[in-house]
């Protein structure tokens, strides 16, 4: 990935994409090369040219059936064990809490009980921009402020149509569906993470922003008072 | 040999026009195809680049955020079901009954119905924007609830999913067309294993067509009574519902518009090599397969749409099988000019380009196809590159490779073959000038269908890149009408000839442009490869008809 991964999950996709990478660049040059040596080695000589009428080969299909099929199963499994880490390690800490119905009080309730967290954001997301509410009641509009080295959880909700939440550097892509709640888990050094709205909302899709900024503790501490004097 | 009838006096203009207008031959229906689709092209080609300079570079205002928006979403939708569809629709239609030895369609009134039933909706969904407000803020996926009222008041917003109905019913008719006529009207002795690899990839994605799009068009009229007439179908339902419905036919829609492609190159790549087509059997075994697994995969464009990520696990498995066919498709076709005598005329070097540039579209959609790939890749520009380099790279350079090598059977002249060879070096390019520099693109975080974006976001140079290719594809394209006016409107090009390319299906035994009626009698066929037979027999006689009464 192109953006340096910070989080821990977007640390596990970056190594499965590197592993992928490297599967892809042998396919592809494979498959470049014989196509450049088919094109000049082949190449039409004489207008009197009458190749041999091979009208196939069993073993020669058999060999490129059955290599795919174990390349991809391959593939399969190194994305399987990737999905398990992602599992064990944030967002997809719990599967079936990832995203639920809003009002689904059993859901919530494994949700907070799934993963011990520092801090809980309720976010919404409506056109066109993101609001955060922080446990002591303010709302900011503008970016999200988090303490580094906490464990964050955002629990998202719409007000109108479908967005989705992604800081590339973090990982974890989620729609935000209305009527559910989506939920993303994160822990990140200092620093700012741009974001945005991930899925086409409509008008100013390209102005929803979601930056987050994570700050050292003090300066968070000193910010939310400042947001709660507001 | 000349079997057409000639006529006493040049009939008037009106008259001509009132011919073809009333046509119900499906060469004439196939040439209407391929004519309105290719203005299709060229208007959301031009979409197209008014969103590419927007893009050049960070912050520009060339039209405003809603006018961008309807860009993008008219540029998707028509080249997906004005161009690419119904271009191959159009080949297939002309092609195809030649192929099997046939008269005509099964239904020519209703290819024909099919035909206007397209352009009218075409113009019902361009017409949008004389309403104002195409299907701005929907997009092509039209995502509930955005697509709804309360979100997208805009009338242009119905008429566009009026036309896309139109459509739907127009290529359903169509397919049921292209099943009977491939079933029942085959020359006899056109067995199974004897219809060419074109006519197969035909039935396959017939057969998906009416598989699918029913599906799509159910959701459409849902979507148009829910917003019109207060159903409930999308409203109450998992919010997820109407992204099923839609992508239970998109997905299988990106084979509709690949298959009958791979089967053009199916047909241009033996005939180039002067060989048989590597394990036709393989070949149209994983064209089946193509056209089943296709159905399987669906929900792969919603593993960040809260999905249950055990069903996901499934798809995603689904997802990464499909790449073992057409992996065994690019193989074979490699075999096929493997020890070959390749000619590099115009209409192989197009092959060439679906080849060269396929293969990494097939290789993207392996890796997005893992979700945790896909859920740092999803709704990216790294997702615009991938499916471009399956749809241009695949079918829009499998069409212009079906262009030059039908052409000069559809019109009777050759196009230049240098224009050509400009044509193709400055498409490849501009391709990936423009398609290649979005993976980076998406790897960088960068969403798509956004209006335009921040200076600070290191998303710049492959923007501006990405523009340069997108005029170069442009000024290829122009290469290739300078070349057809020229060499076939203006008739100064090469006379074509029954047989210009040593082709080995019966279409190449007729005259150039064939005759009305197609065949004077029914031509038996003994092989595969009908014309191999009858070019090694035909010593005196090679007229346009009699290609069953030899041997
Ligand atoms: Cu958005
Ligand atoms: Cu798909």
């Amino acid at each position: 990935m192109l953006v340096p991964p910070v989080s821990q999950d977007a640390q596990v996709i970056n190594n499965l994409y590197v592993v992928l990478y490297i599967f892809s660049a042998l396919v592809f040059l494979l498959v470049e090369g014989l196509l450049v040596v088919s094109v000049v080695k082949f190449r039409r000589r004489s207008a009197n040219d009458a190749p041999i009428q091979i009208h196939g080969h069993t073993g020669l299909e058999t060999m490129w059936t059955i290599l795919p099929m174990v390349l991809v199963a391959v593939i399969f499994l190194f994305s399987v064990n990737a999905m398990n880490q992602l599992q064990a390690t944030g967002t997809f800490n719990d599967p079936l809490n990832h995203v639920h119905g809003i009002n689904d009080q059993v859901a919530i309730k494994r949700v907070s009980e799934a993963k011990k967290v520092d801090i809980v954001i309720n976010v919404t997301a409506r056109q066109w921009m993101w609001q955060y509410k922080y446990a002591d009641g303010f709302v900011v509009n503008q970016d999200l402020v988090v303490p580094e080295n906490k464990t964050i959880r955002l629990d998202i909700v719409s007000a109108d149509v479908i967005h989705a939440w992604w800081i590339p550097a973090l990982g974890g892509m989620i729609y935000v569906n209305p009527g559910e709640m989506s939920h993303v888990w994160f822990n990140a050094p200092g620093g700012t993470y741009y974001g945005q709205c991930n899925v086409f909302c409509g008008l100013a899709h390209s102005q929803m922003l979601s930056n987050v900024k994570v700050v050292p503790q003090a300066e968070y501490d000193a910010w939310v008072a400042e947001q709660k004097t507001k | 040999m000349a079997s057409v009838s000639i006529p006493v006096a040049k009939p008037g203009l009106l008259s001509q026009m009132a011919g073809w207008m009333t046509t119900v031959d499906h060469k004439k229906i196939g040439i209407m195809y391929m004519v309105s689709t290719f203005f299709f092209f060229l208007l959301s080609g031009i979409f197209a680049l008014i969103i590419r300079l927007q893009l050049m570079a960070p912050g520009m205002q060339i039209v405003d955020q809603n006018v961008y928006n309807e860009l993008f979403t008219m540029h998707g939708t028509g080249m997906i079901f004005l161009f690419i569809i119904p271009m191959l629709v159009g080949m297939g239609n002309y092609i195809i009954p030649l192929q099997i030895g046939a008269r005509d369609m099964a239904f020519p009134r209703i290819n024909a119905l099919s035909f206007w039933m397209l352009i009218f909706a075409g113009v019902v969904m361009e017409g949008g924007f004389l309403l104002g407000g195409t299907a701005s803020g929907a997009a092509w996926t039209a995502y509930v609830p955005l697509s709804m009222k309360q979100f997208s008041p805009q009338s242009g917003m119905d008429i566009w999913l009026f036309g896309v109905v139109l459509l739907g019913i127009s290529s359903t008719l169509g397919a049921v067309n292209f099943l009977v006529t491939i079933y029942t009207m085959r020359a006899p002795g056109m067995t199974m294993w004897r219809i060419p690899i074109f006519t197969w990839t035909m039935i396959v994605t017939a057969a998906m067509v009416l598989l699918a799009t029913p599906v799509l068009t159910a959701a459409l009229i849902m979507l148009i009574t829910d917003r019109n007439f207060s159903t409930q179908f999308f409203t109450t339902a998992n919010p997820r519902l109407w992204q099923h419905m839609f992508w239970f036919y998109s997905h299988p829609a990106v084979y509709i518009m690949v298959l009958p492609a791979m089967g053009i190159l199916s047909e241009i790549i033996p005939v180039f090599s002067r060989k048989p087509l590597f394990g036709f059997k393989v070949m149209v075994v994983s064209t089946i397969l193509i056209g089943v697994l296709g159905f399987t995969t669906w929900v792969h464009h919603m593993f960040v749409s809260g999905v249950d990520p055990l069903v996901e696990r499934f798809f995603m498995f689904t997802t990464m099988v499909i790449a073992v066919p057409t992996g065994v498709k690019m193989f074979s076709w490699i075999a096929t000019m493997w020890k070959g005598s390749v000619s590099l005329k115009t209409p192989l070097l197009m092959c060439i380009g679906f080849l060269s540039t396929f293969v990494i579209g097939g290789i993207t959609g392996v890796i997005q196809g893992a979700i945790p790939i896909d859920m740092q890749v999803h709704n990216t520009y790294w997702v615009v590159a991938h499916f471009h380099y399956v749809l241009f790279g695949g079918s829009v350079f499998g069409i212009f490779a079906g262009l030059y090598f039908y052409l000069p059977k559809i019109t009777g002249r050759m196009l230049n073959d240098k224009l050509g060879k400009v044509h193709f070096a400055l498409m490849w390019i501009g391709f990936n000038l423009t398609f290649f520099p979005m993976h980076i693109l998406g790897l960088e975080g960068m969403p798509r269908r956004i209006a335009t974006y921040a200076a600070n976001r290191g998303w710049d140079l492959p923007n501006l890149i990405a523009t340069i290719g997108a005029f170069t594809i442009a000024v290829s394209v122009l290469v290739f009408m300078i070349n057809f006016i020229i060499n076939i409107m203006q008739k100064k090009g090469e006379i074509a000839g029954n047989d210009p390319w040593e082709g080995a299906t019966l279409e190449w035994a007729m005259s150039s442009p064939p005759p009305v009626y197609n065949f004077a009698r029914t031509p038996v066929v003994e092989s595969d490869r009908p014309m191999i037979e009858i070019r090694a027999k035909a010593s005196g006689s090679n007229a346009p008809g009699h290609t069953g009464s030899h041997n």
